[in-house]
């Protein structure tokens, strides 16, 4: 890898300690140590999120007593492992004889209210039990085609043993036709040509990678990791989709070029794919098909984007799209080319593994989606983070983004200190801007970027 | 110091975005705003510390009246001495996104949306309500609360002396969540519980262990009565206490406050709900922002706010258009405006919140979408503020009855409503006041005779706070500087053909001159009345119209003047916009002009160049978003 770099040169500006805290949502387990080195798919933690389903029994109330009374009654406490049918509460009394309180499962009590009633039986499975598919649609003697009018619970909906899943007849109880529920799980397919169900365990692990390749330099107990690498990291201002990898193309020959349909070659599969100015509704449409994992361009049409990809933008908090590709616009909407540097800087990387991720808020506490090329063996100079200066002073470059002079680049020739009046009749702090061309123009101080 | 005593006052509103300082001062025998600053606000990294920010703001003030402050170490000069310091210093704030909240309760429609309420009354973004009936089964709850991070969580239930098993239940859902603060996990989670009395100690004793258990009065005592006031002053004392406390720089900035800080939207709340008071109005009273708008009512005493998080002019813009959908928007706008073009400039305004319209075209599309924003969120507040209600039902009622007992009646009746007040950039920062005007006339549809204001630089955040110590220095300044008066809108409701008389209207001026004025179905014309003046009016009815006293009735009421003077708006209840698009940008130019809302040569001059189409005839397929959700009929 090391030899590789050599050939960096301009980019050497950009190089950063580029450091990811990854951690699981919940404590689980660590699999790394500090020191390894990881690549971006290795996991780093994982934890089996919902070990069973808890069955709440409202114990007092079938044994006919007082809440306060449960614990007497109880012939198992809480820790127990407990078969189906086995008995876990229990009631003698000269009147009315013997009342029992069974279990419903094979589980562990996980707790045991005297304040509510209630007795907690947490079901144990492991992720090892298959799902368990059964004809439905024969027990409640319908065709399979008319399975779906009749079931009760739906896909991704939860059910447990001997739950109804599905009824035929309504009021005639005498007639009626049920199916239950074989086992505690979630219903994850409904054949309609077949009329069989297919239950799965909702055991559910939810494993964390190391989205960069890196090394690991320190633990988070119980949650994860830290990993550092010295890299290259371009964010942009919008973006959709998860995070993912794969390995960096360029597409245009120029940043001011727009990404179209037919530079989406069936070679750009699994690769991140950079364009130049406006990506196409057709060129997303050919990445998707393609199996492009990322696309990275200036900006798109807001249309072509909720119709290529099916997304709704609403409030600007994205990155849990369920798309298989991540886009990450460096301008935003419109037609607008991207910065020469930041196209540059890419072209540079062209070839090497990049991470990514979509993830945007645009709120308090921006989180801007990203590109990170890591650089594993650099062993050049690492940058520190400089601090952004965002303030615009005359002589200084800056971008209009607002109509009508939207995208167009210039040097300020003055900032004006005295609110003046704009097309709107709005008055406003205002600078005047020299663009290309010999035209001068003023526009709001709030409508332009440093560019 | 002594209230009456008091002769300057700083009062600071740190939101999620910027910091706004204002200075109030005594002058002869009342107080006025002297100047205001604003600068961003400092709670993220690199700052994380919104002392930072709230030094800075304080400094911008100095440097704009040239008076001393603050001292060389930041610290506020207190009392005031000649003309340096203050006398008093108080703030409120949204840093951080604000309060945000989980409530529980037993019965969705009965004590969950009771709690609902309360949280939302006390300033709020609620994140979600758990209730047993909510359809949720247990193991969807436990992940749900588990993934949410709330500030406080609010737990209700049980009418006194009722059962306390279900609270118990819904208390062993929360304690298995285990739901963590926001701010790290140095501190116990707060939970308020307002429920039976009964239920107080098993609830202390379920989740005393793991949480930071407070007991405040049920706030749904019987199924006919709510007792929100316990409550909701129990969620300000918790969140200054020991949620803001955790806040980067709050435990200094409460040091340096003279009371309690407010959140943002409470204090506004309380300078509507004093106004209303004062005024002996209904007032309703909208903030909108760039993420979020808020909507403030105060009927027949009964206050009530909502947050429609959701509904925004910059982060939360494209929103507003995938609600609304492009025909309830472009509906307002008399040029043709290209799909794609304007779909490309308001997903801009979302990525660059800060950017504002420089043209005509794209001002009256902004206001275009503020009108949809505050027509969507008046709705929302109209089916939430609800009035609970005794029982009328028998045992024999019918389902449908029983529902609509639960839900209770509808609070804000339009005929009613005395006044609006408008707040928030869209509306303070309009170029024209007769574009405010025309807004909030087109977003909420005031109904019979209904006064119209704006907040002039959105202070009253700033009066809502001063008002908890000194009532008279806010009301003073709420109605010198704060309010400005557009004006009072008279709108006939019923039916009429486009042309045709709808009222008579009489003015009396206050030089006792008498202008004599009829009000056309289809039309809106004006009687200028300056601020500060007072005039009668007299509005008499033809068949079938209302102007709030029953079809027919003569109406006679003193109204304030402002800046578009008396509008008489004969357009209909609802608004009766023409469906022919030319027809309708024909309607929007002439109401544009007889409000002087617009520059009327650009406006004319924009309708040649981009001419509106007309539609494709009559059951031809509506425009539209590509997608349904794009498109609402």
């Amino acid at each position: 890898v090391a030899a590789s770099l050599g050939s960096l040169g301009t980019i050497e500006a950009h190089v950063r300690l580029v450091r990811k805290e990854r951690r699981l949502p919940l404590p689980g387990e660590v699999l790394v140590a500090v020191g390894d080195e990881v690549k971006p798919d290795t996991p780093i933690a994982r934890i089996a999120l919902r070990p069973g389903v808890p069955w709440v029994i409202p114990a007092a109330r079938r044994l006919g007593i007082e809440p306060r009374e449960l614990s007497r009654h109880m012939v198992k406490k809480v820790g127990d492992f407990v078969k189906t049918q086995e008995v876990v509460a229990l009631v003698e009394d000269g009147r009315s004889g013997r009342r029992e309180l069974v279990s419903p499962t094979d589980g562990v009590i996980e707790s045991v209210s005297d304040a509510s009633g209630r007795v907690i039986i947490r079901e144990e499975y492991g992720k090892e039990d298959p799902p368990v598919t059964f004809d439905v649609a024969g027990e409640i003697r319908v065709r399979p085609e008319e399975l779906m009018q009749h079931m009760i619970r739906g896909i991704g909906q939860e059910v447990k043993k001997t739950q109804i899943i599905a009824k035929k007849g309504d009021m005639q109880a005498f007639f009626t036709k049920t199916a239950l529920a074989p086992i505690s799980g979630v219903i994850s397919a409904i054949d309609t040509k077949t009329g069989k169900v297919t239950i799965s365990r909702p055991f559910k692990q939810v494993v964390v990678n190391a989205y960069l390749a890196g090394q690991v330099t320190s633990i988070i107990p119980d949650r994860g990791c830290v990993v550092e690498t010295p890299g290259v990291r371009l964010t942009g201002i919008f973006g959709i989709g998860r995070e993912t990898f794969g390995r960096i193309r360029v597409l245009t020959e120029r940043p001011e070029q727009s990404l179209e349909p037919e530079m989406v070659t069936p070679d750009c599969e699994g690769c991140i794919i950079v364009g130049g100015a406006l990506a196409t509704e057709e060129s997303l449409r050919r990445a998707l098909e393609v199996g492009v994992k990322g696309v990275i361009t200036g900006t798109v049409n807001y249309y072509a984007l909720i119709r290529s990809l099916g997304v709704k933008l609403g409030v600007g908090i994205t990155g849990q799209e369920d798309i298989d590709l991540t886009l990450l616009l460096t301008e935003g909407f419109g037609r607008l080319a991207m910065r020469r540097e930041v196209y540059e800087t890419l072209k540079a990387m062209e070839g090497r593994i990049a991470s990514m991720s979509g993830a945007t808020q645009i709120r308090a506490g921006a989180l801007r989606p990203e590109v990170v090329v890591p650089l594993q063996g650099y062993t050049g100079e690492i940058q520190e983070d400089a601090p952004v200066d965002e303030d615009i002073r005359p002589g200084g470059m800056v971008r209009i983004v607002s109509e009508p002079f939207f995208g167009e680049v210039g040097r300020i020739v003055d900032i004006v200190r005295e609110p003046r009046e704009i097309g709107t009749e709005a008055k406003v702090q205002v600078v005047s801007v020299h663009l290309d061309g010999a035209r001068r123009v003023t526009v709001p101080r709030a409508n332009v970027e440093v560019y | 110091m002594r209230v009456s005593e008091v002769r300057s006052i700083l009062a600071t509103d740190v939101g999620s975005t910027t910091t706004k300082a204002i200075l109030i001062e005594k002058r002869g025998d009342e107080y006025r705003l002297v100047t205001r600053g604003e600068v961003p606000t400092t709670v993220e990294a690199p700052w994380e510390n919104v002392l930072i920010g709230v030094r800075k703001a304080i400094r911008r003030v100095e440097e704009l009246t040239g008076r001393q402050l603050l001292d060389e170490d930041g610290e506020l000069l207190r009392p005031m001495e000649g003309l340096r310091g203050v006398d008093l210093y108080v703030s409120t704030s949204s840093a951080g996104g604000g309060l945000q909240m989980m409530v529980a309760g037993l019965v969705k429609n009965i004590s969950a949306t009771s709690a609902h309420r309360a949280a939302l009354g006390a300033g709020a973004v609620v994140l979600d309500v758990i209730a047993v009936d909510d359809g949720r089964s247990q193991s969807e709850q436990i992940a749900r609360i588990r993934e949410l991070r709330p500030d406080i969580l609010l737990v209700s239930g049980g009418v006194e002396g009722g059962s306390v098993a279900y609270v118990a239940a819904v208390s062993e859902t929360i304690r298995q969540a285990n739901p963590q603060p926001r701010f790290g996990a140095t501190y116990r989670l707060p939970l308020i519980y307002a429920g039976n009395r009964d239920a107080q100690d098993i609830v202390r004793e379920i989740c005393g262990d793991g949480m930071d258990v407070h007991v405040v009065e049920n706030l749904r005592p019987r199924h006919d009565t709510e007792n929100l006031g316990p409550a909701r002053e129990a969620i300000h004392e918790v969140f200054m206490n020991h949620v803001m406390a955790q806040a980067p720089g709050y435990g200094d900035l409460m040091e340096m406050v003279d009371t309690t800080i407010m959140p943002t939207p409470g204090a506004v709340g309380k300078i509507i709900s004093l106004t209303a008071e004062k005024l002996g109005l209904n007032i309703v009273g909208v903030d909108i922002g760039g993420a979020t708008t808020d909507v403030f009512s105060s009927f027949g005493g009964t206050f009530t706010r909502t947050v429609s998080a959701n509904l925004g002019m910059s982060y939360s813009i494209c929103n507003v258009l995938e609600e609304a959908g492009f025909d309830k928007i472009l509906r307002w706008v008399p040029f043709g405006m290209d799909e794609a073009q304007i779909s490309d400039f308001i997903a801009n305004k979302m990525v660059r919140p800060t950017t504002i319209p420089e043209t005509l075209f794209h001002l009256v599309l902004e206001q275009a979408l503020a009108r949809e924003a505050l027509r969507l969120s008046f709705e929302h507040h109209r089916s939430l503020a609800r009035k609970v209600e005794k029982e009328k039902v028998g045992a024999l009622a019918p389902p449908s009855l029983t529902t609509a007992k639960a839900y209770g009646s509808e609070i804000v009746r339009m005929g009613d409503l005395g006044l609006i007040v408008g707040s928030g950039g869209a509306l303070s920062h309009a170029p024209r006041r007769g574009q405010a005007a025309l807004i909030l006339m087109d977003a909420f549809q005031p109904e019979g005779i209904t006064c119209l204001a704006v907040d002039s630089i959105f202070m009253m955040p700033h009066l809502g706070v001063i008002s908890s110590i000194c009532p008279l220095v806010a009301a003073q300044v709420f109605d010198k500087d704060c309010l400005i008066r557009l004006g009072a809108c008279v709108a006939p409701v019923g039916q009429a053909r486009p042309g045709t008389a709808m009222a008579g209207v009489r003015v009396v001026m206050p030089d006792r001159k008498v202008v004599e004025k009829t009000i056309v179905k289809g039309e809106i014309e004006r009687v200028p009345l300056p601020a500060g003046e007072e005039a009668t009016v007299h509005v008499s009815p033809y068949r079938g119209m209302d102007v709030g006293a029953g079809k027919g009735r003569a109406v006679d009421v003193k109204v304030q003047g402002g800046v578009s003077g008396i509008i008489l708006d004969g357009r209909g209840r609802p608004l009766d916009l023409p469906e022919d698009p030319p027809e309708r940008a024909d309607a929007l130019t002439r109401w544009f002009q007889a409000m002087d809302a617009y520059p009327m040569d650009e406006v004319r001059e924009l309708r040649t160049q981009f001419p509106v189409k007309a539609s494709s005839g009559k059951g031809g397929k509506k425009r539209g978003g590509f997608f349904g959700f794009l498109r609402h009929d």
